[in-house]
């Protein structure tokens, strides 16, 4: 057994105890056993902070950024700048739905939604959305952290058994200690995983600039020809090409629109379900400015845009397709021990994201489904166990989709980003726009589901299942299918909101926004600052991860530059990024902290009585009736299974 | 059950030495194994950062260093103390900058431990913790 293993068991070793302590300290200072869904709403700020931070930006996309800037080059680290927008979707909707949850007493996202639209529909996408989260996403995370346990210990991790392994612990902490289990591993989990990307950057950018000059050096030469951009920058606004898999883009797909909606996609990471439970969870709102500002946007963004960038830029990445293990693994001579804690904290990056929706699509299974349609009596205590067992149902599935069916599960996954960020219309009804009705907000969001499946490829898939081969692939346009769905999703959702107006859920929309309005607070000039603060939204937009990032091409120097000039100067586009990027750190402050989205409401909320909130504890159906639906749903799925497998 | 406060502090302290911990001692290491004084002396900074965090934590959340805390740091600075004067002592191949590494280790500690008691207590009240005056 080599030093660095020996290192690297030893390392697994303390942190699984040390997140298997959590679970156990959780739950033996739980008040009740109520405590185990919403931590009795009592995480502090610092708590939110590293937690909802670790969560955006897990080591899925730390170690996915460095591998897809190794072979996308220039044009994919422009995305890094999700690191920007990211954050905003938590400026626009997370103080909101704090408010929301402490003044009705919401547990999950889906309550709530349910109860301001009224109706089961939303309800039920909200509680899919939060499934595709926890199942295929969270076994891709998983996957990889596997994947880099195995790469990092030579081949002597089986990476299967690794998968199996680190889920199981992130299982029995959180099933033990419930969400504060998530919450406080996840608090430490984060601060790893900040820190071993910094040390991951530093090692990128150890062999000196030379080392990355190669590294550029070698994309500058991999380079399509056919394409007229210069080989570091970005290739074009758009390619109306029918999409991957049918008809590819001509050299990088990372056009500006790609770029823009994929980093508009990565939003749905702070629109989910998992999400909006976390911040019900939350003491106050005293940290969301700085997880917005400080946390996510500046510090997270200075580490994708610089570090991790550096890392896919370096000659380890442009040598091999998974930088970040190489660099690892290279130390396994000189500092044997940091083999272990580098690995043991990009495996903490997947375990705080896997954490965290595991608990939220429990919680939000049992009350949401269980509790609601098949037993409506059930008490608190009940609903603990069958959350505890909802959780296990949950990881099992994601390990053995992970397992036996990796195609199945990067083709589920894949609709993650997209599906929460459908959620976007409806939150922004709830929060901000109360004229969007119920039948505009569901609509819009089973449809923009649809068109995020059907321009992902198990929408391919599943028309191929039924003999139609659709003309297009992954991607049309080069625009990602979040984008799509979103785009149709807002359009349905308008025109529909527009034709269904009542006056009377309109009146009971209001009571929502009258609470709002009252108690969020706005700053003293807050009216004549909304023009500038949209003026440098859209701005922001355009320029960094909109069209107007062609622009970084050539603004800071000549993007087709050979090599041996890289050698003395960096890259236009990455200069821009990096400007761009500062100037977000400082838009995200704006609207966080001056045009006051993100600060503590202007009074003290008290929860109103429990006779005052809305119903939103009455089984929608008869008991006897929501068992037949439940059975029939089962009939159907297994149905599909055998047809499947007959015809597959 | 335990009192809320007092576990959201000791999560507090935890999760400050998960991050400071490793690292710290991570470099520290790799100053010895490479004999190299700037990478050590970065581990002991980052291990005095992870101190001086600590004290914000207890000044935060209004508590003191308990009994298990004081015997874990203590009996941690010994051990690690004992190796590096068996190594002195005992390893010809032992390299002069690691000497130096491991002195400046030692002192950093010493006087961090008399700083923090005498900027806590002030000097009467920290000789007064260790010298029990005899009843007259």
């Amino acid at each position: 057994m080599s030093e660095a293993l020996i290192w690297l068991v030893a390392a697994l070793a303390l942190s699984s105890a040390y997140w298997l302590y959590c679970g156990v300290a959780c739950a033996r200072s739980a008040e009740s056993p109520r405590s185990f869904f919403l931590a009795d709403r009592d995480l502090p700020a610092w708590m939110f902070v590293l937690v909802a931070t670790g969560a955006s930006f897990p080591a899925w996309i730390v170690l996915g950024h460095a591998a897809l800037v190794a072979s996308g080059g220039l044009a994919f680290a422009e995305t890094a700048l999700c690191a920007i927008t990211i954050p905003l979707a938590g400026v626009l909707f997370l103080k909101r739905q704090w408010m929301l949850g402490k003044r009705y007493g919401y547990v999950t996202p889906a309550e709530m939604l349910g109860d301001y639209f009224g109706g089961e529909g939303i309800r039920l996408c909200t509680v899919l959305i939060a499934v595709v989260f926890a199942v295929p996403f969270m076994g891709t995370q998983m996957r990889a952290a596997a994947d880099l346990l195995a790469a990092v210990s030579g081949g002597a991790v089986d990476p299967i058994l690794a998968l199996w392994g680190v889920t199981g612990l992130v299982f029995a902490y959180t099933c033990v200690g419930g969400l504060r289990a998530a919450a406080v591993a996840g608090a430490s989990q984060s601060l790893l995983l900040a820190a071993g990307a910094i040390m991951i950057g530093v090692l990128a950018l150890a062999g000196g600039f030379a080392d990355l000059a190669g590294g550029l050096g070698q994309q500058a030469g991999a380079g399509a020809p056919t394409v007229s951009a210069p080989p570091l920058g970005i290739p074009g606004v758009i390619q109306f090409v029918r999409g991957l898999g049918v008809e590819p883009p001509l050299g990088s797909p990372w056009t500006a629109t790609m770029i823009f909606s994929y980093c508009i996609s990565l939003m749905g990471l702070q629109l989910a379900p998992a999400f909006g439970l976390l911040a019900f969870a939350t003491r106050s709102p005293k940290g969301f400015v700085a997880q917005q500002t400080w946390a996510a946007a500046g510090a997270a963004g200075v580490l994708l845009v610089v570090a991790i960038t550096a890392a896919g830029l370096s000659r380890h990445g442009a040598s091999t397709s998974d930088p970040v293990a190489r660099l690892i693994g290279g130390l396994a001579g000189a500092a044997p021990w940091f083999v272990g804690i580098l690995a043991v904290a990009m495996l903490a990056g997947a375990q705080v994201f896997a954490s965290l929706n595991l608990s939220a699509a429990s919680t939000i299974l049992v009350r949401d489904v269980y509790r609601r349609y098949l037993d409506p009596e059930l008490d608190v205590a009940g609903q603990r166990r069958a959350a505890r067992i909802t959780m296990g149902l949950l990881a099992l599935a994601a390990l053995l989709l992970a397992t036996f069916a990796p195609a199945a599960e990067r083709a589920l996954a894949a609709l993650a980003l997209g599906f929460g960020l459908q959620l976007l219309p409806a939150l922004a009804g709830l929060c901000w726009l109360r004229w969007l009705t119920r039948e505009g907000v569901v609509v819009g969001l089973v449809a923009g589901l649809v068109a995020v499946i059907f321009t992902e490829p198990l929408g391919g898939a599943v028309a191929g299942f039924f003999g139609i081969h659709l003309p297009w692939g992954r991607w049309p346009w080069t625009l990602h299918s979040g984008a799509w769905g979103l785009g149709i999703n807002a359009a349905a959702c308008l025109v529909i909101s527009l034709i269904s107006q009542r006056a009377r859920e309109h009146t009971r929309r209001s009571a929502f926004h009258v609470f709002l309005t009252a108690f969020a607070g706005r700053p003293r000039s807050g009216r004549a600052l909304r023009p500038l603060a949209w003026a440098l939204t859209l701005a922001w937009m355009f320029f960094a991860i909109g069209p107007g990032a062609i622009y970084g091409n050539s603004a800071f120097g000549d993007g087709s530059a050979s090599a041996g000039a890289l050698a003395t100067g960096l890259p236009s586009l990455w200069i821009w990024q990096i400007v761009w990027w500062a100037l977000g750190v400082l838009l995200i402050w704006f609207l966080a902290h001056r045009m006051a989205l993100s600060t503590r409401p202007v009074r003290p909320i008290e929860p109103l009585p429990r006779s005052q909130r809305p119903r939103s504890d009455v089984a929608a159906l008869a008991p006897g009736e929501s068992q037949r639906w439940a059975l029939i749903a089962i009939g159907l799925a297994g149905l599909a299974i055998l047809a499947n497998w007959l015809f597959d | 059950m335990v009192n809320p406060m007092s576990i959201e502090s000791r999560f507090a302290v935890m999760t400050n030495w998960s991050l400071f911990a490793p690292f710290g001692a991570g470099f520290v290491l790799s100053g010895f194994r490479v004999a190299d004084l700037t990478l050590g002396l970065f581990g002991f900074a980052l291990l005095a950062a992870g101190t001086v965090s600590h004290l914000v934590i207890n000044r935060v959340y209004g508590i003191e260093f308990s009994d298990g805390q004081i015997a874990v740091a203590a009996g941690l600075f010994l051990v690690a103390l004992l190796g590096f004067l068996a190594s002195w002592i005992a390893a010809p191949a032992f390299a002069p900058a690691n000497v130096l590494l491991g002195l400046a280790g030692t002192a950093i500690v010493i006087a961090g431990a008399f700083a923090y008691v005498a900027t806590r207590y002030g000097l009467r009240g920290a000789f007064s913790m260790f010298h029990a005056r005899r009843p007259t």
